[in-house]
């Protein structure tokens, strides 16, 4: 069965009556138990490595994407270091960016095209094939991130990108702020810096030899920088802030032992839940009228809540 | 225009910021396309309070309103249908507040491109999409279009590099799209609205993010007997894994025009250039640079030209970026598009550019973001010429069904607006556009910001399309 058929077919087993719950491999969220579970289109449709694009069903499992893609020295940034199992529907849909988004960038940049099927059963296409594209509005931006209630995702076109020469964890130890600004300055565009105040762990992604000057420059300035191959233990911390990059600092000044920031980006992985966060009344209204308008009845992942609650 | 409408206006924001005098009526009745509108009145607000105001005297009176930066946009999106009020951004010029620490910085909408790159250079930064009318483009310009930019490849378009924004609806609410911070809660609204043509508010203010300027850079020019190798090159640099900072191609007649112009010492017996930039870390750089010159040898790269210096990688950069002012020595009037295609059928989709224009009788010059397969294929002519303006529209059409029948989609950066807004079903079901008309609906759910643009009939609701000057479709 070809993709564009499995897409009509699932569009069909989602109908547009009865509560369904879309299911990947529940890594990300417990299934819904009490109502009808649907399973999206899986296989990998189409890759060109000279097009950087990828095409395949939203239920393909990461594992198969990403063997395929390491076959030709790429990847599509999904957020496999926070999940590398499940599937990519689930990874589009949660939008769970992992530790290196700092020099990956998020997920929402990796959607060029989407088919997805709304409440009412209707089959929909939003973005286009091509790398670059700004035809039409942007449903793409919209689904990630969309845990399912504006469309069930059947089908999706991701960007790939090349998988760099090298990548080197190392570790910190001994990191003020004053520390932590001279890594800052002593890196270019590094993939991601973790710091919980006392300790840093730097994650660099290139040539070799770039990696290797830079760690020189470290230690030169006086840095206590050592490979790490470790666990991070970010799993360890429950809960994940969002908060204005700018107060980083400051928030794990405040939280000593309590949380490990992701510098530059805003991320803090804390031991405590982050004070409730204001969304003003016009936003929510927006959000409102595009679930009224792509899911008027809740049937899709019923139960998820108001989307500015997740 | 209503002189009630006017005197409100006038009353809202002063008098000195409400124009309509037959001069700037015109002159605000189109942007940089060839389709012409009709504004009501022209209004220069200061702040977001005074952009509010407008949009609530036109909420009042039901008159749609047409938010405009620049005017540098090529697809009439900005061109104000019916009598709009145009709103003109660019009395909101200020750089509100840069933050080097986190890389990021909120700027007014009428902000220009370059400007902001000049002001944060200082800190190592810059802004990264760059397109070719970068020195008087707008950020609110960049924002509405999701513009892009040769140094777009590596780094992706305007939506990439754009946090949050403030924005006015048409009901007269002042929201925050998106925020500092990287996960805000619930739907990425921001990114929806980024691209959305002014048809969703009017954005006051922009967050975007800077860019940490590469320690290394190295430009190169390779140059080919025949296109297919230029474009085959691409292909191949891309396949061996490697993402350059910007890849360029100017075909024959394109060199020509703008070695004529500039003097860079360009190939102009070549049938194609790639331009072709890599930055980042030194090493990386160097095994980059010397594996595309190895690439571009192999698929038959005449000469590679490395340039020495600075001088010469602006002299280069200012070829390809001025080549739109080149091209007036050869006719006074142009038409440029935008399509792309899969990189693989970049050079079938040549093929077919050329025939086309040999068809219709025109001359075409071809320069173009080649590393994304967005063409940009330009069509010279003298309007004064009878019936030539038919042969333009004709050879437009025809090259953008070309583009979608490759694989390809209507627009790479320059949007929609009115100029494609009827091919959209070239890529797109009524399904589709239903979706695409419910996002526009839950954001103006009032139908006055910026209509008819974008969705065709029926997809566009209610909007009896207007028909203005210059349409191809």
């Amino acid at each position: 069965m070809g993709l564009r058929e499995s897409n009509r077919s699932f569009a069909e087993e989602i109908g547009a009556n009865d509560p369904v719950w879309i299911v990947g491999h529940g890594t990300r969220t417990e299934p819904h138990s009490h109502v009808r579970h649907v399973r999206a289109p899986r296989g990998i449709h189409s890759f060109e490595p000279d097009e950087m694009t990828v095409t395949c069903g939203a239920g393909t499992s990461l594992a198969e994407l990403d063997a395929a893609l390491a076959g030709a020295g790429q990847y599509a940034n999904l957020g496999q270091l926070r999940h590398s199992s499940g599937t990519v529907g689930g990874a589009i849909a949660m939008a769970c960016n992992d530790h290196l988004r700092l020099g990956r960038g998020p997920i929402r940049d990796s959607l060029l095209e989407v088919h997805l099927v709304d409440g009412n059963g209707i089959l929909a296409k939003g973005g286009g094939p091509t790398v670059k594209n700004v035809s039409g509005f942007d449903l793409c931006r919209l689904v990630v991130g969309s845990r399912g209630s504006l469309g069930a995702i059947a089908e999706v076109t991701l960007r790939t990108r090349p998988i760099a020469r090298s990548l080197r964890w190392f570790l910190v130890s001994n990191v003020g702020t004053s520390e932590l600004g001279a890594i800052r300055a002593g890196v270019h565009r590094p993939s991601s810096l973790l710091w919980d105040g006392r300790r840093a762990w730097l994650c660099l992604e290139g040539h070799p030899h770039d990696i290797a000057s830079q760690v020189e420059a470290l230690r030169s300035r006086g840095l206590d920088v050592t490979d790490h191959h470790g666990d991070i233990g970010l799993e360890d911390f429950q809960y994940r802030w969002s908060i204005d990059p700018t107060d980083v600092v400051a928030c794990v000044e405040q939280h000593p032992e309590s949380c490990i920031a992701e510098v530059g980006v805003g991320i803090v992985h804390h031991r405590r839940a982050q004070p409730p966060r204001i969304v003003d009344p016009g936003t929510r209204a927006i959000q409102s009228r595009l679930l009224d308008a792509f899911d008027p009845r809740r049937r899709l992942n019923p139960g998820l809540g108001d989307p500015w609650t997740w | 225009m209503n002189g009630h409408i006017v005197e409100a206006l006038r009353g809202a924001i002063g008098a000195d910021a409400v124009r309509d005098t037959t001069t700037e009526l015109a002159l605000f009745g189109h942007d940089a396309s060839n389709l012409v509108g009709r504004a009501g009145v022209v209004c220069y607000p200061h702040s977001t309070d005074q952009v509010r105001a407008i949009i609530d005297i036109c909420r009042q009176h039901s008159v749609p309103f047409v938010a405009r930066g620049s005017g540098t946009g090529l697809a009439g999106g900005a061109t104000p249908i019916d009598g709009a009020v145009v709103v003109c951004t660019t009395k909101m010029n200020r750089i509100l507040s840069v933050d080097v620490e986190s890389g990021s910085a909120w700027v007014e909408p009428g902000v220009l491109n370059l400007d902001l790159t000049r002001h944060v250079a200082e800190w190592g930064l810059h802004f990264a999409p760059d397109p070719s009318s970068q020195q008087s483009c707008s950020i609110g310009g960049n924002v509405a279009n999701n513009s892009g930019g040769p140094h777009c490849l590596a780094d992706g378009v305007t939506s990439a590099h754009v946090l949050a924004c403030d924005v006015v609806l048409s009901d007269g609410t002042e929201v925050r799209l998106g925020g500092n911070d990287p996960e805000p809660l619930g739907f990425d609204l921001r990114g929806a609205f980024v691209g959305s043509e002014g048809m969703f508010g009017i954005a006051t203010a922009v967050c975007v993010r800077l860019t940490a300027n590469p320690p290394d850079v190295r430009t190169m020019l390779l140059d080919f007997t025949d296109v297919r190798s230029g474009t085959d090159t691409v292909s191949a640099i891309i396949a061996a894994g490697m993402v350059p900072a910007a890849l360029e191609m100017m075909d024959r007649l394109c060199l020509q025009a703008v070695e004529a112009y500039i003097h860079a010492g360009l190939p102009t017996d070549a049938a194609a250039a790639l331009l072709v930039e890599v930055s980042g870390l030194p090493a990386a750089v160097e095994a980059d640079a010397r594996a595309i010159e190895e690439i571009g040898r192999a698929h038959g790269a005449r000469t590679v030209r490395i340039a020495r210096d600075e001088e010469e990688r602006s002299l280069l950069w200012k070829g390809r970026k001025n080549a739109f002012g080149a091209i007036a020595r050869i006719k006074p009037n142009y038409y440029l598009h935008d399509t792309v295609v899969p990189r693989r059928h970049l050079s079938e989709m040549l093929d077919r550019v050329y025939r086309i224009a040999s068809e219709q009788n025109l001359l075409v010059l071809n320069v173009f973001h080649a590393g994304d397969g967005n063409l940009h294929p330009l069509l010279v002519f003298d309007k004064r010429e009878p019936g030539v303006l038919e042969r333009v529209h004709r050879a437009g059409a025809e090259i953008v069904k070309e583009s979608v029948a490759l694989g390809g989609v209507l627009s790479g950066e320059h949007g929609i607006g009115l100029e494609k807004r009827d091919y959209m079903p070239l890529m797109f079901d009524e399904n589709d556009l239903v979706a695409q008309k419910r996002i526009r609906d839950a954001f103006d759910p009032l139908g006055l910001a910026n209509p008819f643009k974008v969705l065709p009939s029926p997809a566009g609701c209610g909007d009896a399309h207007a028909h203005v000057e210059g349409l191809w479709v």
